[in-house]
This record gives structure tokens, sequence and C-alpha cells, in this order.
């Protein structure tokens, strides 16, 4: 599980990372799995927001 | 919405049900996952389930392969090592299949003590990896870590997903207005 702490080094990094396609993609798919196999429904909300 | 309906309610809902189907014909007693023929069950049911829905969920798949992949070792181990066979029960941590052979091979004691050195937590991983993907300078550093993140969170699910997750996703976006994961 990549829990809470993941959710946030993901979102450092998509926001510091932006410029990098492949690691902004690799945190995009990343973050797409958490949200697919794993219950953060703030953090959910929190990110489609 | 129809499609989406079936996928995330009625897959889940029916694969279980098979699942109880058939251990209760075995047992004469509903789901248990103790039960040593459940991950049979598992495999049946999703067999079936592929009969009847054009695809089975991904999450369910995948725990079907990991449960193929543990029977699979055991049987190598059982067929090398009859001596231990009393002692064979259903693995809970993933371990390689090589170090099943060696410890078949062997011997218990000589066949851990050759095998590789304990595996480390994942979560312990996950944690080294979130660090370095925050505080890390090195461009390529972050990027690897992202990508060990990504294999861990594909590896590391939650299983209970599969099975009770779904209805508590799917009114999660109903409520949301979206109508589905």
């Amino acid at each position: 599980m990549v829990g809470r702490e993941g959710l946030e080094a993901l979102r450092t990094t998509i926001k510091r990372d932006f410029h990098d396609p492949e690691t902004l993609r690799a945190a995009l798919e990343t973050l797409l799995l958490v949200f697919m196999y794993e219950e953060h429904p703030v953090y959910r909300v929190h990110y489609c927001c | 919405m129809r499609c989406t309906f079936h996928r995330i309610i009625l897959e889940p809902l029916c694969i279980e049900y098979l699942c109880r189907t058939t251990l209760k014909l075995e047992h004469g007693s509903p789901l248990n996952y103790s039960y040593p023929s459940y991950p049979y069950a598992v495999i049946v049911a999703t067999e079936l389930g592929r009969l009847l829905f054009t695809s089975v969920d991904r999450a369910t798949l995948n725990l079907r392969r990991r449960i193929q992949e543990r029977m699979w070792t055991r049987t190598i181990r059982s067929n090398l090592a009859p001596q231990s066979g009393a002692n064979i029960n259903l693995a809970t941590n993933d371990s390689e299949p090589i170090s099943w052979t060696m410890e078949g091979l062997l011997g218990k004691s000589l066949g851990a003590l050759l095998s590789q050195p304990k595996q480390q937590d994942p979560d312990e991983i996950i944690q080294t990896l979130c660090n370095r993907l925050q505080h890390s300078t090195n461009l390529e550093d972050r990027r690897a870590a992202v990508l060990g993140l990504r294999g861990f969170s594909r590896d590391y699910q939650e299983v209970s997903f599969c099975l009770f997750g779904y209805t508590l996703m799917w009114v999660d976006g109903w409520k949301r207005g979206i109508g589905g994961a």
C-alpha cells in the first residue's frame, strides 16, 4: 500500500517535476493506480477539486 | 452506465457468491478464508466469471495470478520434499519460487541459509521511496523512485478491494455525480 505518505510524495513530484514528461507520466500513472486499488476518499476529492 | 454497474457491482458479488457456493459444496459452510480450498474456489469462480462476463476485473485477476503462483510453488515444494508435506500450509508472504525450491531440495534450515537474506518490509521500502521522492535533488533519482512506487502500488494493493471495496467506490462516485469509479 502506498498510503497517504506516498500520495503526499506524488503530489510534491507532480508539482515539482511537471516539466519532465517521463516523471510526470509515471507519477500520474501511480496516482491512478493508488486511487484504483486503495481507499482514499478524502484525498480523492482533494485531488479532483 | 449499465456496463459500469455490471463491472463494479455485479461481477465481484457474483464471484464472491460463486466462491461461497464452491466452498459450501465442499465443506457444508459458507466462505471462510482459512479453508485450504479457498484458492481453488477463487480460481473456479473467476473462470466461471469469465464465462459469464466479458472480462473479470483486474484486481480479481491479480489475486488469481498470485494464488496460482503460490499453488505452483507449493506443488514444486511438495514434489521435491514429500517428507515435509504434512507441514505445508498456505504461504502468506510472496517469496521467490527459487527459495521454495531450494528449501525443498536442501532442507528447511540449509535452504533458509542459502536463500536470499530476509526480504525488506514493503512498507519500509515505500517509505524510503517516498523520502527519496520528496527530498532528492537529482531528477533521475526521483524518476526511479516514482517508477518503484508505481510497481509497489500495483503489487501491494488492498486485497479486500476486489470483494467489498467496489460498493464503497461506487457509492462514493455516485454521491459525487460521476456514476462509477
